[in-house]
């Protein structure tokens, strides 16, 4: 028996890359659906991940909107900034803002994303000049102070902070990149890669420091920062960027059963344990389609496929869509670094086959269990790249004549193109 | 879109070259790229065979819903059309294509085929396919595609049926 269903309101917390992406796969798939986006900042849905692009003035803060307020007009979606969600009603059905507004819903996608780790020891340094690269204002405080010639120092050694070190090199700045690690981007770079990319950053005026850490932060008179370093040698610095890393934005959730440990535990579909209630994007734990272990990836790339599966979802659909494929990217003017899939795995079983070009300081690595690729690292050349997110993802089983046609042809993978051509459609990625 | 017949395409390469004359792309850069392999037929025998690497425009376009700062997007004629003057460079609709189609090489900016919308607009065909001498690219609106692809698959079906010949209609 069928009831008839009354519109059914949509909220949706959080308007980044899974939000968003929600909110158009909702659209289309059904178009009257009533749908609110709720976002925490201020202003227009901006493109966190481009941040770093209009610090260093490639593109103008208007290339980093994702949409319009017209745009979202038009699509029907109510659009309300500014007023983070504070908690949850579950069993009344509705969200609290800050400003305690209340918001009911029949379905809720929670798609708040993730906030940056903030070290206590930093407590009453507040300073303009001590900042995360975080949001849009964070971004714009940099751009602010970034003046030509001054130094910056960098505290982390992951993603952000170097996305930060990028934006930032040149214009005769000095930039310092702290790393805790014995190499950057040590989870996604093997030492090999991790070389090339440090070699590259010095020729650009940045410098790396290994197996350091800060021990203080003042601030001076005058605005500058005296940062002491765990070797006891000091920089004072114009600007001091924090990035070490972030958490799922979840402390609203605090008390109910949707708060997990790593983050909100879903199913294949994306739904919570509470029916109605989805998430995707940063706080969602979903299955690593490598492993099947649990994990949050917090990255662009997954957050735009399972806000949109989660959108579908919502509108009435049942798509799995909680398989995530690890892909981190950096690039450093066109001198890029590509880590797909599970190249650092520790599991016995795999194979690992590396190769070097000196003359454009290219290197691949390749890891296969069994007759799979699982994991690849490409630095340097990289055009036909699009190629390993596809085996990985598919699983997809080589014969012994296409893995070797790979490993004598490590540079292209044309020639796999050629033995491979049906899997080269989209049409099974949500 | 464009449609690609393997069977008919003897690697002349003119598509590609006057891809580049048309786009000006820089060196390294391929609106169009030919493949050359081989394969054996029934018999053993190995023959050279040509595929190429080209933008499909796919209706769930990947690259368009990745890009975080819209410089892929679909225009009116249906075609996948990139922007480099939004673009950042990240790359991450490279990772998304599973052809690995939009390229970053030179300007740092994506540069990918656009399906020639200038020259449909003006009623011409693209650019790759006006100049392919054995009809190998071919023009085609997505429904003429799916009832091609339907009826070669009939076709070969009916072939296997009957050991040879094509069915009469």
């Amino acid at each position: 028996m069928k009831t008839i269903r009354k519109k059914e309101h949509i909220l949706i917390l959080g308007a980044g890359a899974a939000g968003l992406s929600a909110a158009d796969a909702i659209r289309t798939a059904s178009p009257d659906t009533p749908v609110t986006v709720v976002s925490g900042e201020k202003g227009r849905p901006y493109a966190r991940m481009a941040l770093p692009y209009y610090i260093s003035g490639k593109i103008p803060l208007e290339g980093i909107m994702t949409r319009e307020e017209k745009e979202l007009a038009r699509q029907g979606v109510t659009y309300i900034a500014g007023d983070p969600a504070a908690g949850i009603d579950i069993d009344r059905r509705r969200v609290v803002l800050r400003s305690n507004r209340k918001l009911p819903f029949d379905k809720l996608l929670i798609a708040t994303g993730s906030v940056p780790e903030y070290p206590e020891m930093l407590a009453g340094t507040e300073a303009p000049g001590v900042s995360h690269l975080w949001t849009l204002e964070d971004a714009r405080q940099i751009k602010r102070l970034a003046h030509e010639g001054s130094s910056v120092a960098v505290w982390g050694a992951g993603f952000v902070s170097f996305m930060a070190a990028k934006a930032l090199a040149g214009h005769d700045r000095k930039v310092h990149l702290i790393c805790r690690a014995d190499r950057i981007l040590r989870r996604v770079l093997d030492a090999e890669a991790a070389d090339l990319v440090d070699r590259t950053l010095f020729e650009k005026d940045v410098l790396c420091l290994k197996n350091t850490n800060v021990e203080k932060v003042e601030v001076l008179k005058g605005g500058r920062k005296r940062v002491v370093l765990n070797d006891s040698s000091e920089l004072t610095v114009d600007l001091f960027i924090i990035a070490l890393g972030t958490k799922p934005n979840i402390a609203f959730l605090e008390g109910t059963p949707l708060a997990g440990k790593k983050g909100i535990e879903v199913d294949e579909y994306l739904e919570t344990r509470i029916p109605g209630i989805y998430a995707a994007g940063d706080v969602a734990v979903v299955s690593d389609c490598v492993t099947g272990e649990r994990i949050t990836p917090a990255l662009w790339s997954t957050a735009v496929m399972e806000g949109r599966g989660a959108g579908l979802n919502m509108a009435g659909a049942r798509r799995r869509c909680d398989l995530a494929l690890l892909m981190n990217v950096v690039d450093f003017g066109g001198y890029s670094a590509i880590s797909i899939g599970h190249p650092l795995t520790k599991d016995a079983g795999a194979e690992v086959f590396q190769f070097t070009r000196e003359e454009d300081r290219s290197y691949r690595r390749f890891v296969f269990k069994e007759d799979r690729l699982i994991g690849a690292i490409v630095v340097g050349a990289c055009f036909d790249a699009g190629f390993f997110p596809m085996l990985i993802r598919r699983r997809v089983e080589l014969t012994r004549d296409q893995k070797d046609a790979l490993l004598r042809q490590p540079w292209d993978m044309a020639s796999l193109l050629m033995s491979l051509p049906s899997l080269m459609q989209a049409k099974d990625l949500v | 879109m464009i449609s690609f017949n393997e069977k008919r395409c003897v690697g002349c390469y003119a598509c590609q070259v006057v891809c580049k004359m048309e786009k000006g792309f820089p060196v390294g850069v391929f609106g169009i790229t030919v493949l050359k392999g081989e394969e054996a037929d029934e018999n053993g025998v190995f023959r050279p065979v040509f595929r190429t690497s080209l933008c499909r425009h796919c209706t769930e376009a990947q690259c368009v819903r990745i890009c975080p700062v819209r410089a892929i997007t679909r225009d009116q004629h249906g075609m996948v059309v990139g922007t480099p003057e939004k673009c950042i460079g990240c790359r991450l609709c490279l990772l998304a294509c599973p052809r690995s189609v939009p390229d970053f090489t030179g300007a740092q900016r994506v540069s990918k085929c656009n399906g020639c919308v200038e020259r449909l607009q003006v009623g011409l065909q693209p650019r790759c396919v006006a100049s392919c001498p054995t009809a190998a690219l071919e023009s085609v609106t997505r429904q003429e595609l799916s009832e091609k692809k339907r009826r070669g698959y009939l076709e070969k079906r009916w072939e296997r049926r009957q050991g040879t010949g094509t069915p009469s209609r």
